[in-house]
């Protein structure tokens, strides 16, 4: 996990900046300090596949099994939009994962 | 509640779809909800309702105390300690989500007994649910509130869709036909019935006396950025639609991934990297989500 946003302490005193990513240790000093939640950029699965990052997929590592199914899902979805292009890329991932 | 299918068929002797008032006023079983969802709703409402009086009155639906409970003690929400009484959940989950699962509760349980031959109901309320997670998850990250009013949209966007296959299975027929062209589903329920599972679910969600902005959550869903004037509403269900087609958690008919409005992304203001965490808590609650419920 990453950081979307400085965590601060109740006095505003910076305790984890802004694109780090938070540890066991950081999340034991976050309760320390009675800080209940922070908001994170990207979710990092048990394999240590970091979602929520632009995570550049090589086009051809990405089975052809794969490119046709994703063809058909988005065949009627512009996938010029930024969400889009997200969601196109989580779904290889998860596609990718599961073949 | 359970009915049979003869119930609600519509034949048209003419061979012409009926009208979407027809639709709506045929279906007798389905144009109601059970009446102790009216008494929560109208205690609810009551300012001088007390927990308890509140609590008293679910409770006196056995099967809706037990489900209820079984959902607020189930990972959904995630209490350290055991939830054993109607008005502690009161108490700790708050009277307005209270009513809006038992809202979710007595919606999914209005379509129990349909024969599996008619449509998949499993995979149907699978994909249901898999909006609502997301639309819930949406919710809190914007910090609504009444989160859970974005999960009881997710169960009711497509249950217009329900209707028709159950009403008008030879309109839909012809639906489905006009569909195996290419297009996507709504735009053939649109040219063939010349409205759709949208109008339909908004129209049927009124004539249960819903409120406005359930119904125009459902009635906008695939054009959040036209609803008057419930547009977050609209536009969470919409993009929570878009996600659970991309998980492909289940599936009410339509085979593709709906066009994203643009305008709707906007009014959300979410952050593409939010994505990924709706995805990922979607994935993970879904199993729970769909044993509690169904």
């Amino acid at each position: 996990m990453v950081l979307a946003n400085h965590a601060r302490d109740l006095n505003g005193g910076l305790l984890l900046a802004i694109g780090e990513k938070i540890t066991d240790k950081h999340i034991l000093a976050f309760k320390a300090w009675g800080i209940t939640e922070v908001e994170i950029d990207s979710y990092e699965d048990e394999n240590g596949i970091v979602e929520g990052q632009s995570s550049e997929i090589n086009v051809e590592s990405i089975p052809t099994q794969v490119r046709e199914e994703l063809d058909e899902l988005f065949r009627y979805t512009d996938r010029r939009h930024p969400a889009i292009e997200e969601l196109i890329e989580l779904c290889i991932l998860k596609k990718m994962k599961s073949h | 509640m359970h009915f049979e299918k003869n119930e609600i068929s519509l034949k048209d002797a003419s061979n012409r779809a009926p009208s979407i008032e027809d639709l709506i006023e045929g279906s007798i079983q389905l144009g109601s909800l059970p009446t102790i969802f009216y008494q929560i709703n109208s205690a609810v409402e009551n300012p001088e309702s007390s927990f308890a009086e509140i609590g008293h009155i679910i409770s006196q639906d056995t099967a809706l105390t037990a489900r209820l409970l079984k959902i607020v003690n189930s990972s959904f929400f995630g209490f350290s300690s055991k939830v054993e009484t109607i008005t502690h959940a009161v108490t700790i989950v708050g009277m307005v989500q209270l009513r809006d699962l038992a809202l979710a509760t007595a919606i999914i349980n209005n379509f129990k007994g349909i024969p599996k031959d008619v449509v998949n109901m499993r995979s149907f309320w699978q994909h249901s649910i898999a909006v609502g997670l997301a639309g819930r998850v949406i919710g809190v990250y914007l910090k609504e509130v009444n989160p859970e009013r974005f999960y009881v949209l997710g169960l009711l966007h497509d249950l217009g869709r329900l209707l028709l296959y159950l009403a008008v299975p030879e309109d839909m027929s012809r639906v489905l036909i006009k569909y195996s062209h290419g297009g996507l589903l709504h735009e053939a329920e649109d040219e063939v019935l010349g409205w759709d599972h949208a109008e339909v679910g908004g129209r049927l969600l009124r004539k249960w006396n819903l409120p406005d902005r359930l119904v125009e959550g459902v009635l906008y869903h695939h054009n959040p950025s036209g609803a008057p004037r419930f547009q977050v509403e609209a536009a969470v269900t919409h993009v929570a639609d878009i996600m659970a087609q991309v998980l492909e958690l289940g599936n009410s008919g339509e085979r593709y991934v709906p066009p994203l409005d643009g305008e709707a992304w906007k009014i959300l203001g979410l952050p593409t990297s939010f994505l990924s965490t709706v995805l990922a808590q979607v994935d993970r609650q879904a199993g729970e989500a769909v044993k509690v419920f169904l």
